[in-house]
Order: structure tokens, then sequence, then C-alpha cells
């Protein structure tokens, strides 16, 4: 066999197997793409139901949302608030927040935040905090996120953590990712009073009766 | 050639198991070990890739070019972990976000390669998914058990979230070994991990020992008479 023919023969070789794997690959991505986007709106809207309950709201959280400027939320392009509303008045916003303060890596958190300025609920979304110590921020390990709940930034109480004259526990052995986290919902809280007028016009909403992408930056 | 199922099982699951005596496929075994449902998810996700592969492999072994065809196999096993990725994120999402990046990596376990190459290109079909089943089973026996000894040590539990994997009945599947415990951090960091698997490699190591002394004080017992003995070195 020369040299010719042995390399027809692998070209051919690789051909069809490159053929019949892409094949392969391409139904299977047929049959699970619906399943997939199902499962990824659910993921997202199963943590903004659990900042504000279902009965609290009467529009479409998911795609009801109000384009912000990334980078007052750690951000580098422009984010999505989700947007409660109740008969047309905003009552809560969710903002997508990160903080480059963790002990390893960036903290993405979703913190909503009540028309009368107080806090309705902190979630995080991904970390990578030590497993053990920074890790309480998972609500499966401690209830510290619960903390935030219902709170409002006033003057005469720091919004920081106990370590730095505020009323906010650290974790025993981790103070850094409780601090990363209780500096960005008062930033967000910062930028909430800030534009609360902007933010609470429900005319500012996109998403609704179109098929917008909503993009979180991440 | 006859297949002899028996040597291909002990192979499988102890002569030559995957993790504990070819040390193939670490980097997700010890990664992932963390508790036994993350485990036993990558066990079964690589066993289904193995025996995928072994199959495909020894199917297609008589059309394949030999000068090409460890891009073949490559391309084979690629597609293979890409469909199971795509079926877990749609049967098992919140797993596949667990796992994240170690089903992908599936495709540079060695074991799988090593298997397409060393039994499922000269084997017949049948045989090539036994022996694709069976090494699975021993990797996964592997993964499984470090997983267990990890999350006891690690979190106090065992089987917790196995309704990640096997819906709502398996809830109540988690087992609290000390209830009000702190937790040992060195066991969930990657530190427990090699030191787990080195444990398990030292028990099995001590057993095919102690049974190999045992067999050799039987088979030396009527020979006593006639040899010195001089056989210390085991």
């Amino acid at each position: 066999m020369n040299m010719q023919q042995s390399l027809k023969i692998n070209a051919l070789g690789i051909g069809c197997f490159a053929t019949i794997t892409a094949a392969l690959i391409a139904v299977t991505f047929v049959l699970t793409k619906a399943p997939i986007e199902e499962n990824v709106r659910r993921q997202k809207t199963a943590k903004l139901y659990e900042i504000i309950p279902t009965h609290k709201f009467d529009n479409d959280l998911f795609t009801d949302t109000v384009e912000l400027e990334g980078t007052e939320f750690g951000y580098s392009q422009n984010i999505s608030a989700h947007v409660a509303t109740v008969k047309g008045r905003v009552t809560t916003i969710i903002f997508p927040v990160r903080s480059s303060q963790g002990y390893s890596g960036d903290i993405s958190l979703l913190v909503g935040i009540n028309a009368d300025t107080s806090i309705a609920g902190v979630r995080v979304i991904t970390h990578t905090e030590t497993p053990g110590l920074g890790d309480k921020l998972e609500l499966k390990k401690s209830p510290w996120l619960h903390s935030f709940t219902g709170l409002k930034k006033v003057a005469e109480q720091p919004w920081a953590v106990k370590k730095d004259g505020g009323q906010f526990d650290q974790f025993t052995g981790a103070t850094i990712t409780p601090r990363a986290v209780v500096n960005a919902v008062g930033k967000s809280l910062d930028y909430f009073h800030k534009h609360r007028q902007r933010l609470l016009d429900p005319s500012a909403i996109s998403g609704k009766n179109s098929s917008g992408e909503t993009n979180n930056g991440n | 050639m006859a297949t002899n199922y028996r040597e291909l099982t002990i192979n499988g699951l102890w002569k030559n198991n995957p993790a504990l005596v070819q040390l193939l496929g670490l980097c997700p075994l010890l990664a992932v070990t963390a508790s036994v449902v993350n485990a036993l998810s990558l066990g079964i996700a690589s066993m289904l890739v193995l025996i995928g592969s072994n199959f495909a492999v020894s199917l297609f072994r008589n059309f394949i070019p030999s000068a090409v065809r460890l891009p073949i196999y490559v391309m084979i096993i690629a597609a293979l972990v890409t469909s199971i990725e795509l079926a877990m994120q749609a049967l098992t999402y919140e797993l596949y976000l667990i796992l994240g990046i170690f089903i992908p990596l599936i495709v540079t376990n060695c074991i799988i390669m090593g298997r397409a190459e060393a039994y499922a290109a000269k084997n017949t079909v049948a045989a090539s998914l036994y022996d694709g089943f069976i090494m699975g089973l021993g990797f996964s026996i592997v993964l499984v058990l470090l997983g267990a000894i990890r999350e006891i040590l690690g979190a106090g539990t065992l089987f917790a979230d196995m309704q990640l994997l096997f819906g709502p009945i398996a809830q109540s599947w988690k087992i609290v070994i000390f209830s009000d415990y702190v937790g040992f951090l060195f066991a969930i960091l990657p530190p427990g991990a090699f030191v787990g698997l080195g444990l398990l490699i030292a028990v099995k190591n001590w057993l095919d020992q102690s049974i190999d002394k045992r067999k050799r004080a039987k088979s030396d017992q009527p020979q006593k008479l006639d040899i010195q003995p001089l056989k210390n070195q085991t």
C-alpha cells in the first residue's frame, strides 16, 4: 500500500467517524434542548421566588426586568434587575450583585429590595468560599442570610459586620466572606436610595410583551 | 477466543482495579468524592461512557484504520460524554450543577481510552461490553467508598441529598451518624481525598499480602521437610 492510498484510507476513516459522532451529538442536542431550557429557567426563577413568595406579586418576575449599569453591582456589562409589581406598582426589585471581595473568587448574589427600602431577601447564587468556613453563606448550612431580611439601612447603625463595628455577625473563622456580602448588599441599598424614583417607575420595565433575553451579565 | 468472564470480573473489581491499582482517573476521583451522591453520580456517568465507548470501539474494530485509531477513539469518547452531559442537564439538572466541570472531564479519564485501546480494540462486542461494565463498577465502588468515608468524617452524615439522583423518594435515605457534628474540614478538602485514597490502597495491599501469605503457608506445608524456610520476602 503506497502512501497516497493509506492517506486516503485514514482520511476517509476519520471523516466517517467525525460524521457519525457529530450526528450523535446533534441528535442528543435536539432531544434535550427543550428540557434543558426549562430546567435553567426553573432554577433561575426558584431563587427569585425564594426572595419574594409568588403570592406577593402579579407579574411575570422572570421576564419583567429593568436594565441598569452593571459597574455599580460588580459587573462589567449592564445587568437586568427583576421587578415585581402588584397592579402595575413596583413593590420589589431584585438585583444581581457580584462581590469580588470574597476569600476565594467572586460571590454572586441576588439582593431583593422592597419599595420602602427594606431588604426583601438575599440569596447566594454561586461562590467558591472555603467549605466548612465561608460556606455558611448557603442557607442549607446556616440561616445567616436570613439576618438581612426586613432590615433598612439607617445612619445611626453602621452597615457592617460586628468586627467592623456593625450589626452583622461574622462566622467563626471567617470574616472576609460575610464582610464581602454585607458590603455588596449595602452598596445595592445605597444605589436604590439614590435612584429610587427612577427604579420605582413602572414604565422603565422592559421585557413586557417582548421576548427580550434576560442577561444577568454572567 | 473464549472469554473468561470470571477473570474479567476479578480483574476489574480487584486485581486490576482502575482506581486502586491502575490509579487512573484520579482527578475526578479526588475532586468529587466529598459525598456519596456526588461520587455515585460521577461513577455512573463514567461507567456509562466506558460501556458505550467499549461497545462502539469493539463494534467498529475491523473498520478503524489502525494509524488513526486514537483520534477516532477520542471522537467516540467525546461524543458519548457530550451526550451524557446533555442528558444529565435534561434529567438531573441540580446534580449537573454540582458535578460541573467534572462531567466533561470524563473525556480525559485515561481508563476509558485505556480500555478502548487495551481491550475493546481486540475483543468481541459482548466481552467488551462486560469489560466496560465491570471496570466502571470497580471505579464506582472505590468512588463511593471514598465518598462515604469523607462524608461521614467531614459532615457526619451518610447518603445526604440522594434525592438529586433518585428523586423525592430518596429524601429519607439520609443517615445522621453524629448529630450536632461540627464537621471535620480536612476530610472535605482535597488533602482528605488524597489521604483517604492512600488508606484504601494500603488496605487493599495489606489484604492482598495477607491472602498471599496464607496461600503460601498452605502450599509450603508439605514441602517443609525438604526446603529450608528461607522465604522471608513476600
